[in-house]
């Protein structure tokens, strides 16, 4: 219902504006990349203090430019190991504290030229963005403890692109994306006291949650999650069907995962080279 | 690209990496003693559920010892006074890890306590070669009744399954006890673990879904924002379910998730608890840990048995209270499980 409220929105102020239309062909771009994503985690729940780390992850993505439209699809991974200032030795949990996190990001968007910026060379498209984010933390303390948390949002929200060319003629272009959840199905909503919280109850523990724990997850808003992601890519090419894209992705959220007591603020900072090829 | 445009792009994404963290996520607390004091006392104020019932005023915890934090205060110093804090709670889901010692509050064991465990195994039980079953599980000398310890709850499924595969030799061991008049099951040296694992256990002895306890958890800031009584159930589980006379023997030993499955037994129609009361600790603790790298737990939660009775710092009470002494101990008799047997072999 949102996605169709935000789609005749933007078919509103289409038919408001005079859009100059470009001679265009429509692409089909798949992009592979990795580089470096760093995770700072400060989860109330887990620890007073912050943990960081970097790795090495892996991203796909699709992109088809369309006469009028936009549409991605994109699936980012990294399992990263996450260390505190009281982190001392990775291998020695009797005095050391640090987490495993692994974090899924798989978004799809999709959005309709908005406006033309004829001077700046820019194109903006309106649309929106259905992302679903896991990060799942193992937290490893004393010598045989380890506690799990993890957030799991599913969202849809508001979704800003703009696209410009440098140079007329050419395939090269700047993507700045913002998008921001308006509303989110959030599995693990009561991880604090998880395993007897009223909403786990009646649940099999002898089988896989993953199931379970989707059929307990609860709708949110900004009252609970505040979730904003943005990118800026730049994507050049050096022939007519392969180039690379420069990317770099910040992905912020804080969700209060049990009323007032608990709240987990996550920032992800992506810097991506990827190799891109058009179809 | 113009060079001017590259090098703004290059410094707004230099800033975002390196400023967001700064300006989003506030810096950590400095790792000094009023620090770790203050997060310490304030974890507790917070998320302690039990300060009523236990009767203690936490803020005069702040005032008495919140004035003796100064920057010169030692480690030995702060870990002195965080024992005695911890201490003076008398929850046994209360305690602290650190460099210079792990503290927990204990003293409702006994020192020299002999019902933690069987005594003089082979004189009551068929002993054997040692078995890799997480259970051990004997037939007693009256070959009709099956004797099992569970030593432990703890362990957790792999994955993100929460109950953990090895208590499901339950399964198998009830598949050749089928033909038992009764089964004891001793978890005298219990200390608890994941109460999925006891619920799981507990589940192959019910014969229909049952209440077994009540619960309240710490909801709120405030001290007494605690959530309404809310039920546990205990409920069939597995192919089959052995509803023939079970014994459960207790002692003051038995703590935590152990409490949870006796209680889920003491609810079914065909157990009986027989031995010590039990620990008197459920609380569903949670561990936090501090600047300086320290680790604690605190309960979360209040426990009440079927009836309603709050067994934080109680424990429960058996059906047949029986005690093994010192005494009995140097004679080599098992007193709790003789009266076990005595129970099973009167049943049938």
């Amino acid at each position: 219902m949102i996605l169709s409220l935000i789609l005749s929105s933007i078919g509103i102020s289409l038919s408001q504006e005079s859009i100059t239309m470009v001679s265009f062909e429509p692409q089909h771009l798949l992009t592979l990349s990795s580089g470096i994503s760093s995770h700072t985690v400060r989860d109330e729940m887990m620890s007073p203090l912050m943990y960081r780390g970097s790795q090495i992850p892996l991203a796909f993505t699709y992109r088809f430019r369309g006469l009028e439209n936009r549409h991605t699809v994109s699936f980012n991974f990294d399992n990263t190991e996450l260390n505190s200032s009281i982190t001392k030795t990775i291998d020695d949990a009797a005095v050391s504290h640090y987490v495993n996190n692994l974090h899924l990001n798989l978004e799809y968007s999709g959005s309709t030229r908005a406006a033309v910026f004829e001077d700046l060379n820019t194109t903006c498209f309106l649309g929106a963005r259905f992302s679903s984010i896991l990060n799942l933390r193992n937290h490893y303390f004393l010598q045989t403890n380890n506690h799990m948390s993890a957030e799991q949002m599913t969202g849809l929200g508001m979704y800003l692109l703009t696209e410009t060319s440098f140079q007329k003629e050419s395939n090269n272009l700047l993507r700045v994306e913002i998008s921001i959840p308006c509303i989110s199905y959030v599995l693990l909503t009561n991880r604090y006291n998880a395993n007897v919280s009223e909403k786990f109850d009646n649940v099999d523990f002898e089988q896989s949650l993953l199931w379970q724990l989707f059929k307990k997850g609860d709708f949110v808003s900004f009252n609970r999650l505040f979730e904003v992601q943005a990118d800026v890519s730049y994507i050049f090419f050096v022939s007519n069907h392969i180039g690379f894209d420069l990317q770099y992705r910040l992905l912020y959220y804080s969700f209060a995962q049990y009323q007032d007591l608990f709240r987990a603020r996550v920032l992800n900072n992506q810097f991506l080279l990827g190799m891109t090829v058009t179809l | 690209m113009t060079r001017m445009t590259r090098s703004s792009g290059i410094l707004i994404l230099l800033f975002a990496y390196y400023g967001c963290e700064q300006l989003i996520l506030d810096p950590d607390p400095a790792n000094v003693p009023a620090n770790n004091f203050e997060i310490f006392w304030k974890d507790f104020d917070r998320y302690y559920a039990q300060f009523s019932l236990r009767h203690i005023n936490w803020d005069s915890v702040y005032a008495l010892y919140c004035p003796q934090i100064s920057p010169s205060t030692s480690d030995r110093q702060l870990f002195t006074m965080f024992s005695n804090i911890v201490l003076g709670i008398n929850d046994m889901h209360v305690s602290l890890y650190t460099p210079m010692g792990d503290v927990y509050w204990k003293s409702m064991i006994p020192a020299s306590y002999p019902s933690r465990r069987i005594i003089n195994a082979c004189k009551y039980v068929q002993c054997g070669a040692p078995q890799e079953s997480l259970f051990e599980y004997r037939t007693c000398q009256d070959a009709d009744i099956g004797y099992m310890i569970i030593p432990t709850f703890s362990g957790q499924g792999e994955g993100l399954t929460i109950a953990d595969s090895r208590y499901l030799v339950i399964d198998d061991i009830l598949s050749q006890w089928k033909d038992k008049k009764g089964i004891i099951i001793d978890l005298r040296g219990n200390s608890g673990g994941n109460s999925v694992n006891a619920e799981t256990v507990a589940g192959r002895f019910a014969d229909q879904v049952r209440v077994y306890s009540y619960r309240r958890q710490k909801i709120g800031p405030g001290k007494d924002n605690v959530s309404p009584w809310k039920s546990s159930f205990v409920e069939p589980k597995g192919s089959y379910q052995f509803l023939k006379p079970v014994v459960v023997l207790t002692s003051r030993a038995t703590s935590s998730s152990a409490e949870m499955f006796v209680m889920a037994m003491q609810v079914l129609p065909n157990v009986t608890i027989a031995g010590d009361t039990t620990g008197g600790g459920v609380g569903n603790p949670i561990f936090r840990e501090l600047p300086n790298g320290w680790t604690y737990r605190l309960s979360t939660e209040i426990e009440a048995d079927a009836q309603g009775r709050i067994i934080e710092g109680v424990g429960v009470f058996p059906d047949v209270p029986v005690i093994t002494t010192a005494a009995d101990s140097a004679n080599g008799i098992d007193r709790m499980l003789e009266k076990g047997i005595e129970i099973i072999r009167k049943s049938q």
